[in-house]
């Protein structure tokens, strides 16, 4: 009869990765905090700084790059293994590739598709740096780097995570129907974001629409939405369409291949050993 | 290998220096002189790689941009008091939109503020695009410091392979002509063996780098106490912000604490990595040139005083790459990406 | 150097025990192929032996393997690395940099070798594996023969002591395979490296390997010499076929071996006439396919240069010639994929470019070389109803096909977890359930072991005689013989040989089956052919 060797034979390293995980919790909140300021100081920052907003702008530019800096080095350090390193890479090159090429007839931009599925499959800090190094690569790639490249990137990574951090569903239609909803969110939240962070810098100080530096913050979101109803939310509304339709359609068997080749990698035995180590 | 390029990062420094620059209201002369410069140096120094076009969409983008800005200023300004232009209709718009109108009178100060504002971002976008459409991608994460190493190596296998999935889209492509599927658009016949073909290369990728040593060095201790080091960083630096934001003092000492925080604990993190590194990237003296002609920019435009003199200075820093910079290596033919 | 005590394995999700008490051991210097069919554990073994299985597949393992002291239970292959150095089965999925030099530095800057010690042996190893001109190249331009010499390469430059390699010439054509080959044969003799290969194209190999492990497939394995595991071994290349059946002994391996004792043979078989191959030229039956000065440009070379082939029905072509010549852009423009600089491809007198959907598929099945392609079910009886639907025929027909084909499959497995065997039978089914009048076959033998072959030359000799015409492109000489009607030879984008299989293939020294090596001058190709002569008379 074969012996069992499973248990102290693998996973020494997979337990501190997973451990890691949670060692790195504290970071990643703390970063996403200064990330979530880089996007959205202009609602709290106070009457007294208002003759400053203007070294504001470029304060919070260059913060979101440090807080990247930092996240990127937290996660990827040393027992990141070999195999998510792999995955990472090569479904990076498979979303750059969708995106160049527009898979289908229409120029379908599959990408938030592929982080979604990808986080979901692979776990929130996969997602996470999914999300940023899909929209890095492709940005340098295709062009269109710009100063906004660094709040894409959080942006979507946020967006990676939450995938992989929604509860788990046994049943994958109701699965599948939960994903296309978030990728529907997703895809708005991401506008949303994307235009919050280009509100100071389109607007300037003194419209109707720029904030107010002090005021309380509903009246600035309010005149933000204005905002962003004028200029890009005509644009966000069908890509959260087509978010949500492509997962609703070919959501189920890219979910399946992921998994699939998550066990040929051997990557599901790992963490079911090292939750039990954990409990 | 006659033909050499410039290391990115100097690229980067110039790229960096010219934004630093344009944030600092040098004044509309030397916010074009820069964009003129950026163009100029772009212009003779790009290769025929496909990251050269970032430039051109960089323009096109910042454009946008700009003329977004302008139509925002001149419609939906607050009015302040000067030299009224012309006056726009005024259209009032409905109630739930923060009781907002179009148009009204348009004042030259106003104009000119706006156009300031906008000539600023464009700048800014243009800047970071010339960086970009001039450095390599690729030999810049090579050059990544042994902390990155691991993000560069996830990019480099990346970069690598967008042309293999770009072809392997292709293929998927004729597949269907050979079934004789019809339906015009079928993402999911394409996603699937799309998919399934990256995924069995990153399985076998990944066992392929397991056996070729990757990883093969790495400890775990330096990394715990760097990422300690890095913990404390970001924690400061969130304390600076909500002091910045309250305009409460001390928020400078905040941010330069949790700023050299974070490069004490890059070192530390750096020298848990015993990798080492084969023909790595020169940074000679083109390099070192480009490096201190955009920190002296940097340092003229913080200790300014706005004059023709540190315009035209600014112009001559700006555009220097041209003379000490090689020409970017051209794509080797037949090579795509 | 390695050894194995008393090792069983078995995968996780498998109920089936792959190895079960293996124990044996490999001494220093030695050249070891490891045969079996295919989903064997062939490529299981070698993982076993850096350590791969269990530590990136999974699987469990019990008992001892060590190599050079290490043993695999304690050390992750990565540990092993300096040690071991393993090549895949597509050593291009396994490269990580861009361009060759970086390549084969990729694996000593893990090891965290100084600077100076990498520039010695990446020249060193360059020149050793004549590797020098391609140093600057990049990684996606290599052809099948180079990137397996850079696999190669990069791995030696770690100086391991054991170098393994998966099926390192199955997708390689004759002389590429030679050069691969020449150069293991040399490490092992120059620098006494220990080589372990899995391979199924025992023709290429035999000649160079010391020893022999046969894995059975149920658990067992066999080890010992080559003639040994020959002589008991059901799958065997042609050479060893005939020796076993003319009862030569020593069994030969080679064709050298089999010439010296086949003297008997060709004096017998040179009253015998070898038996005609139905090749319907000349019967004016009609013509399926006809190609009209065909040109086919990609950028700025010219892929095909003028070319006039007709096929009618009945016929089997095999087109053959190096990579490169041309063969993929000639099928690809025979279902309209290769774009057409000028010229015409009519097919049953319809421009192919023209045709779409059912009408193209029932008169053309293509076979691409990369199957997978087609396939986008989640299971085999998914993936056959969507090839009902698009051939437009009854629930159930391509299912009933592939059951013809393939009697013993599970309906449920996802298609992707098919053998490479298995999967080219689902993807022939899929295509002949539109029962088009030409099937089209692109390499088809990569990774299939000799039965699965035995398998498709069966149903390629049904096809043909129910009056279907196949095309197929190949670098199997052995293939070819046995069913090909008429041999087509391109090189360079032109065409330099068309004829009937036998002229073509005795013609020419470096495409002539083993069985025609032996034999000549005597015009025979196969061995059923002289089994089946020699039974007559």
């Amino acid at each position: 009869m074969v012996n069992i060797f499973r248990d102290n034979f693998r996973s020494r390293a997979e337990l501190i990765t997973d451990m890691q995980i949670n060692r790195s919790t504290p970071l990643l909140g703390f970063a996403s905090i200064i990330g979530f300021f880089a996007f959205a100081w202009p609602l709290f920052i106070s009457a007294e700084q208002v003759e400053n907003n203007g070294q504001a702008k470029y304060l919070f530019l260059a913060l979101m790059p440090v807080a990247l800096l930092i996240l990127i080095v937290e996660l990827t350090q040393g027992d990141l293994d070999v195999k998510s390193l792999a995955f990472l890479g090569v479904l990076t090159a498979t979303g750059a590739a969708l995106r160049i090429f527009g898979a289908g007839a229409i120029g379908v931009e599959p990408i938030w598709f592929l982080i979604i599925l990808g986080g979901r499959a692979l776990g929130k800090r996969f997602g996470f740096l999914l999300g940023l190094s899909v929209l890095f690569t492709s940005a340098l790639l295709t062009g269109g780097a710009g100063p906004w490249l660094a709040f894409q990137m959080m942006a979507a990574a946020w967006i990676g995570w939450g995938a992989g951090a929604l509860p788990k569903i046994e049943k994958q239609r109701v699965e599948i129907i939960v994903l296309a909803t978030y990728g529907f969110f997703a895809g708005l939240i991401f506008g949303a974001l994307m235009d919050l962070q280009l509100w100071p810098w389109l607007v300037g100080a003194d419209t109707q629409i720029s904030f107010i530096a002090g005021a309380p913050i509903l009246e600035n979101l309010h005149r933000y939405f204005v905002f962003h109803f004028l200029t890009a939310m005509a644009w966000d509304i069908p890509r959260a369409i087509l978010t949500a339709a492509l997962i609703a359609v070919a959501g189920k068997p890219i979910l399946n291949s992921l998994r699939r080749s998550m066990r040929k990698a051997n990557f599901v035995t790992a963490r079911e050993i090292a939750q039990k180590a954990v409990l | 290998m006659n033909q050499r390029s410039l290391h990115p990062f100097a690229w980067w420094s110039w790229g960096i220096g010219i934004a630093i620059t344009a944030s600092q209201s040098p004044g509309t002369p030397a916010l074009i002189l820069l964009c003129i410069s950026a163009a100029v140096v772009v212009f003779s120094k790009k290769s025929d790689q496909p990251w050269a076009k970032a430039f051109s969409i960089g323009i096109r983008l910042g454009l946008i941009a700009f003329v977004i800005r302008m139509i925002i200023g001149v419609s939906l300004s607050v009015p302040i008091p000067g030299n009224t232009l012309f006056t726009l209709p005024t259209i009032p718009l409905p109630d739930w939109m923060a009781g907002i109108r179009i148009g009204g009178p348009v004042t030259s100060e106003r104009l000119s503020i706006t156009a300031t504002e906008g000539l600023t971002f464009f700048t800014l976008i243009l800047a970071i695009a010339a960086a970009s459409a001039l450095a390599n991608p690729k030999q810049g994460l090579r050059a990544l410091p042994g902390v990155m190493h691991q993000a560069g190596v996830a990019l480099i296998i990346a970069t690598t392979l967008i042309p293999h999935f770009v072809m392997s889209i292709q293929r998927v492509k004729q597949a269907r002509r050979l079934r004789g599927d019809q339906q015009r658009i079928a993402f999911r016949k394409i996603a699937v063996p799309i998919f399934e073909d990256s995924l069995q290369r990153a399985i076998n990728l990944g066992a392929a780098m397991e056996s070729r040593g990757y990883g093969f060095n790495d400890s775990a201790t330096g990394r715990r106490f760097g990422s300690q080091i890095l913990l404390s960083s970001v924690v400061a630096i969130t304390i600076g912000i909500s002091l910045f934001l309250a305009a409460i003092n001390g928020a400078a000492i905040a941010f330069g604490f949790g700023i050299a925080l974070l490069a004490v604990g890059l070192v530390v993190a750096n020298k848990s990595t015993k990798r080492t590194r084969y023909r790595p990237q020169i940074w000679k003296g083109a390099e070192w040139i480009v490096l201190a002609t955009s920190i002296t920019l940097i340092s003229l435009i913080i200790y300014k005083n706005q004059s023709t003199l540190t315009t035209s200075a600014i112009f001559i820093l700006a555009i220097s790459p041209i003379f000490v910079a090689p020409k970017e290596k051209q794509m080797i033919t037949g090579v795509k990406l | 150097m390695i050894s194995f005590n008393e090792v069983s394995l078995i995968y996780p999700q498998a109920q089936k025990t792959i190895f079960n008490d293996l124990s044996f051991s490999v001494p220093e210097g030695e050249l070891l192929l490891i045969m079996g069919q295919t989903g064997s554990g062939k490529s299981s073994l070698l993982k076993l032996i850096n350590g791969l299985v269990p530590h990136h597949t999974g699987g469990i393992l019990s008992g001892e393997i060590t190599v050079a002291g290490r043993s695999t239970r304690m050390h992750r292959p990565r540990e092993l690395a300096d040690l071991i150095g393993i090549v895949g089965q597509n050593p291009a999925e396994g490269f990580v940099t861009d361009t060759v030099e970086e390549e084969i530095a990729f694996g000593m800057e893990s090891l965290g070798i100084p600077r100076d010690v990498m520039r010695k042996r990446v020249e060193e190893t360059l020149d050793l594996l004549g590797l020098a001109q391609l140093r600057d190249r990049s990684l996606s331009t290599l052809s099948g023969g180079e990137a397996q010499r850079v696999a190669i390469a990069a791995v030696l430059t770690m100086h391991p002591k054991v170098l393994l390699l998966d099926e390192p010439t199955s997708a390689l054509d004759p002389i590429a395979a030679e050069e691969v080959l020449s150069i293991l044969a040399r490490l092992v003799h120059d620098l006494g490296l220990t080589i372990i290969i899995a391979e199924h194209r025992l023709e290429r190999v035999l000649q160079f390997v010391d020893r022999i492990i046969h894995v059975l497939g149920n658990g067992e394995v066999r080890i010992g010499l080559p003639e040994e595991i020959m002589a008991q071994s059901q799958s065997a290349p042609p050479v060893v076929l005939l020796g076993k059946d003319q009862d030569w002994n020593p069994l030969p391996l080679t064709v050298r071996d089999a010439r010296r004792l086949a003297e008997p043979l060709r004096e017998k078989l040179a009253n015998l006439s070898p038996p005609i191959r139905k090749s319907p030229v000349g019967k004016s039956l009609p013509i399926i396919l006809e190609i009209k000065k065909l040109m086919v440009q990609y950028e700025k070379n010219l892929a095909l240069k003028g070319i006039d082939i007709e096929v009618s029905q009945g016929e089997v072509v095999a087109i053959m010639g190096r990579n490169g010549a041309g063969k993929s852009s000639l099928l690809g423009s025979t279902v309209g994929i290769t774009p057409i600089k000028s010229g015409q491809v009519l097919l049953n007198g319809k421009p192919a470019e023209e045709l779409k959907g059912k009408s193209l598929i029932s008169l053309v099945g293509f076979v691409p070389q990369e199957a997978t392609d087609l396939l986008y079910g989640e299971s085999v009886l998914q993936e056959c109803g969507f090839a009902d639907r698009d051939s437009q025929v009854a629930q159930g027909t391509t299912y009933k096909i592939l059951n013809q084909l393939l009697p013993d499959i599970t309906e449920s497995a996802h298609p992707r977890d098919l053998s490479e065997g298995q999967r080219l039978c689902l993807v022939l089914a899929i295509v002949l359930a539109a029962s088009p009048k030409l099937l089209i076959l692109d390499e088809p033998t990569r990774g299939l072991d000799y039965s699965a072959k035995l398998r498709l030359i069966k149903i390629l000799q049904s096809m043909a005689a129910e009056g279907r015409s196949v095309i197929l492109a190949t670098h199997d000489v052995e293939l070819v013989a046995e069913v090909a009607t008429r041999v087509i030879f391109l090189a360079e984008g032109e065409k330099i040989a068309d004829g009937s299989t036998l002229e073509i293939l005795t013609s020419s020294p470096a495409f002539a089956p083993q069985i025609s090596k032996i034999l000549a001058p005597g015009k025979w190709l196969t061995f059923s052919e002289i089994t089946s002569a020699l039974e007559q008379s």
